[in-house]
């Protein structure tokens, strides 16, 4: 480190250490050479003392002061007095030989090769010295000393000497100076050069790399500008496609609204029973074809990344009970137990798309319907794993006592258009896309899907969702307080073991006493040794004695304990066995029904007001006189106008019919509308443009609800953004006609 | 620090130990020749009978050069002695007395010179002339009479030429001033001895 400090700071230091190396080594070779000379001097004039001694002396001065001070310059300061001593030696040996001063020349020469100036100096002095001192004694008459002829100091002559002597070390030590400078410059020009060579190839090497980076540079030029055509064409190609899934939605959806609600109001008028037959296979076989459709519109979508899930809190309870308030009926037919089960540490309120949640439940809970010959279908909610603040990943469960599925076939389960077995087509139907649509709507909620299955055991699916606990007000899932209740006992009979772990549960947390009976015999052995039951529940449809025979023997043994009936829906009852329970629940049951009717029966007097009752029939001019409204409807389809125009006069409506948005516009302007039923596509004047404008226009604003076939994601904003009010997709389900008109009235337009 | 200045003591040591060399050495050459024991001092006047085997020329001075090959200060004076011949060969006889235990011949001795000088071998010569040291110079006048035995020169350089004994001896002589002292520097032996070289 220290070396190439020194080095670095003086970059001439290698070479004058090369220099002062070779130098010694040359000077051992003239050292040499003088003490031979010596010697060779000495054959004159045997003058072996001097040889010997003086030139031994010599030699020693000069090598010891090297070995001892290696690192010192010293011994090259000795080395020029050496020189001088071994001068006079000769010129002592030769007796004063003139020709002897030549080696002080010589002495001088062999210095340069130190190319250090001052070394010159030792030499000089030697003779300087030895003149003045020798000049000095010879002049004060000391007659021993040979020096000169002359007899006495001549000043002059001592002047000329000295001076030609300096002369002589002074054009030496020049050169051994300029040499040194001439080297340093030679150095440094050295070094100059090797940086400008390294300048050099570092400016070659630049310019390299500067020319691979450009041709990089062109390179994902070339490849981002393939890449934009890729992406434009793929953006393109993605246009079609939404173009293409818009227009089929729409133009799929159109004649289907006119087919589903000509169907609709078909299924409302006087028909005979095989009119009748005919006219519910039109409407299911509209209904199973738009169920298609949609799937087949959602695949679409998904595959093409447009679909967007919705995110908003909805209450988890109502959304599973709506689910199997969809097979209610049907599970009723197969005589299949339907039931749910949520988990106490499930928030009942949550943040997602309720509608996909639900598309995928009915889903699998329709597969597993459809799987299931007999036994039960299980919905179950569990919580998985929470997160970071509200964050969860909640996990559903579809349990089946269905045909199961074998192990190889499950990895094709999820894959679009794939069965189990082709001739499950042929027995079951399906298009094969339900699951595909419901792995990928799961994907989409952040979760996976799964299935165990054994053959001939039953089969369940679970799937996961990210969610978060929901905050937003929610109109309240209705809820009835059961703490006044809290301890009395409830005896449920039921042959199914699920439905009694669901049915006990629920009474636990509601601060119940379940007490649990499997038959109907052993109900009413509990009940011998129990007095203390308050209320019991039994299900109908139980081996040996069902429901009412259990029903009527209670009433005989036991009249004051009130019981409630758990029937399947379609079921009639005469008079006097309906008199039997205080209150018949259909199933799937809803918690808040199950809740009311037990607080009910528990209480002497009815604590609840009763619900409306529902409608036997859905159109009823009496809807027009709850919720009257001026309607104008703006609809250029002649097929689409009439089922509307028909539905709205069945609900006691008389409305306006337009067939495009100038049209509409002007109607507007001409009478004060309530609520005006826009249709997006129209000629001359589209429903967009028609809402802006009349928005623009009109002292009195309707309520604009849009009707459209598209329903892609966006579309509902596009709507809102022009103007509108709200959206009703076609076709047009009564039920959300329905609701719509309810709605807006309800919120205070007409007020 | 200290080793430097060390050395430097050891170096100051060394030139002390060389200047003390030339001093000996010097010292060494200042001092006379050893008189030996049996010498018979032979004053000048003394008539010299020189060796047969040289015929000199009647009436003509002779020089006498005591040389020693083997000498140093014989041989340093060598040059000297050639100046004494090239400028009184004419006037003198120049003869060369080798005095050695070594066998030269006289063409050798002549070779030496340079010079086409008589060489004459006899050492009793030496004896005769009173000489004990070489180089010595011997003068004789034209009757072969002792005229001046003695050194060359005050110092062994022989240069300088106020102390030039010989010469300046040879010089009166031939001047015809015979009459002036030489001092003890002069008289004195300084050289080498007879008959091998000691000093």
């Amino acid at each position: 480190m220290d070396n190439y400090l020194i080095t670095y700071h003086n970059p001439a230091l290698p070479l004058v250490l090369g220099i002062k190396k070779l130098s010694d080594r040359l000077m051992n070779y003239f050292l040499a050479a003088y003490f031979v000379l010596g010697i060779v001097f000495a054959l004159f004039y045997d003058t072996w003392l001097i040889a010997f001694g003086v030139g031994g002396l010599s030699l020693l001065a000069y090598y010891s002061a090297r070995v001892f001070l290696p690192g010192s310059d010293l011994y090259q300061y000795v080395l020029s007095a050496v020189l001088g001593v071994f001068m006079a030696q000769y010129i002592y040996q030769m007796h004063g030989l003139f020709e002897m001063h030549f080696f002080a020349f010589i002495g001088s020469a062999v210095l340069i090769t130190y190319q250090k100036w001052k070394l010159q100096l030792p030499m000089l002095f030697v003779v300087l010295i030895h003149h003045s001192l020798f000049g000095y004694l010879q002049n004060s008459g000391f007659t021993n000393i040979y020096f000169t002829k002359l007899n006495y100091f001549d000043f002059q002559t001592f002047v000329i000497h000295i001076l030609l002597a300096a002369i002589i070390f002074f054009i030496c030590g020049l050169w051994g100076y300029l040499l040194e400078k001439y080297s340093a410059l030679r150095i440094s020009q050295t070094l100059e050069m090797a940086e400008l060579q390294k300048e050099a190839q570092l400016s070659a090497e630049r310019k390299r790399n500067e020319q691979v980076l450009k041709n990089a540079n062109e390179q994902l030029r070339v490849a981002n500008a393939d890449l934009e055509t890729a992406r434009h064409a793929a953006d393109q190609a993605n246009e079609a496609k939404s173009i293409f899934l818009a227009t089929m939605s729409h133009e799929i959806r159109t004649p289907m609204n006119g087919v589903i609600g000509m169907a609709a109001l078909l299924r409302e008028s006087e028909l005979t029973d095989e009119q009748r037959m005919f006219t519910e296979t039109i409407v299911t076989c509209g209904d199973a074809l738009l169920n298609v459709i949609n799937d087949i519109l959602d695949f679409s979508k998904i595959e093409s990344g447009n679909l967007e899930l919705e995110s908003g809190d909805f209450n988890l309870r109502q959304c599973i009970e709506d689910v199997l308030d969809v097979f209610g009926a049907r599970a009723a037919k197969l005589q299949l137990d339907l039931v749910y089960q949520i988990d106490e540490d499930v928030p009942l309120q949550i943040v997602g798309d309720q509608l996909r949640l639900r598309q995928v439940l009915i889903n699998l809970v329709g597969n597993a319907m459809k799987f299931t010959e007999q036994g039960e279908v299980c919905v179950g909610v569990h919580l998985a794993k929470t997160g970071h603040g509200d964050i969860l990943q909640l996990k559903f469960t579809v349990r089946d006592t269905g045909i199961g599925i074998p192990a190889d076939k499950l990895s094709r389960l999820f894959k679009a258009f794939s069965q189990v077995d082709s001739s499950t087509t042929r027995k079951y139907g399906g298009t094969g896309l339900g699951l595909a649509i419901s792995e990928k709507l799961v994907r989409l909620m952040g979760g996976e899907i799964s299935v165990i299955s054994e053959p001939n055991l039953g089969s369940t699916f679970s799937f996961t969702v990210s969610t978060q606990t929901g905050s937003s007000i929610l109109v309240p899932y209705t809820y009835y307080s059961m703490r006044e209740q809290a301890g009395k006992k409830i005896m449920i009979v039921d042959d199914n073991a699920t439905n009694l772990t669901i049915l006990k549960r629920q009474f636990e947390h509601w601060g119940l006493q379940p007490v649990l009976a499997g038959s109907g015999e052993g109900a009413l052995s509990i009940l011998d040794g129990d007095h203390t039951i308050d209320l019991i529940i039994t299900d109908m449809q139980m081996p040996g004695m069902d429901g009412l025979m259990l029903a009527g023997k209670l009433r005989e043994r036991y009249p004051g304990i009130p019981v409630m009936l758990l029937s399947s829906v379609g079921g009639e009852f005469k008079t006097h066995e309906r008199e039997l329970f205080v209150s018949v629940m259909s199933k799937p049951i809803r918690q808040h029904i199950l809740s009311k009717q037990i607080l009910n029966a528990l209480q002497l007097k009815a604590a609840v007001p009763q619900d409306q009752a529902t409608l036997t029939k859905k159109l009823s001019t009496g809807f027009c006189q709850k919720y009257p409204y001026d309607l104008l409807i703006a609809e250029d389809n002649p097929m689409n106008q009439h089922v509307i125009v028909h539905i709205l006069k069945k609900l006691g409506y008389e409305p306006v019919v337009v067939k495009n948005g100038q049209e509409a516009l002007e109607a507007a302007n001409q009478k004060d509308y309530d609520l005006i039923l826009m249709d997006m596509q129209m000629p001359v004047m589209d429903g967009l443009e028609a809402t802006k404008l009349i928005r623009q226009t009109l002292v009195k604003q309707p309520v604009i609800i849009a009707l459209t076939a598209n329903t892609m994601a966006g579309d509902e904003q596009v709507c809102l953004e022009a103007g509108m009010d709200d959206y009703l997709a076609k076709p047009i389900l009564l039920e959300n006609l329905m609701n719509k008109l309810e709605k807006w009235h309800r919120d205070g337009v007409l007020v | 620090m200290v080793k430097k200045g060390l050395v430097l003591i050891w170096l100051l040591a060394l030139c002390f130990a060389s200047g003390a060399l030339f001093w000996y050495n010097d010292w060494q050459y200042q001092l006379p020749t050893p008189i030996p024991k049996n010498y018979h001092p032979v004053n000048t006047g003394t008539i010299i009978h020189l060796d047969s085997g040289f015929t000199p020329t009647a009436g003509k001075p002779v020089f006498l050069h005591f040389f020693n090959p083997d000498c140093p200060c014989s041989r340093f004076n060598m040059a000297h002695f050639k100046s004494l011949v090239r400028q009184y060969g004419a006037r003198v006889d120049f003869i060369i007395v080798v005095m050695s235990h070594k066998t030269f011949t006289a063409q050798v001795i002549r070779d030496k010179f340079d010079l086409h000088l008589p060489v004459l071998f006899n050492a009793s010569l030496a004896t005769s002339c009173g000489v004990y040291s070489t180089p010595q110079a011997v003068i004789l006048d034209g009757q072969h009479r002792l005229y001046y035995r003695g050194n060359y020169n005050i110092s062994r350089y022989c240069s300088d030429e106020k102390t030039s004994y010989a010469k300046i001896a040879l010089a009166g002589f031939l001047d015809n001033r015979p009459t002036f002292a030489f001092s003890r520097l002069a008289l004195k032996a300084y050289g080498c001895r007879l008959p091998g070289c000691g000093n």
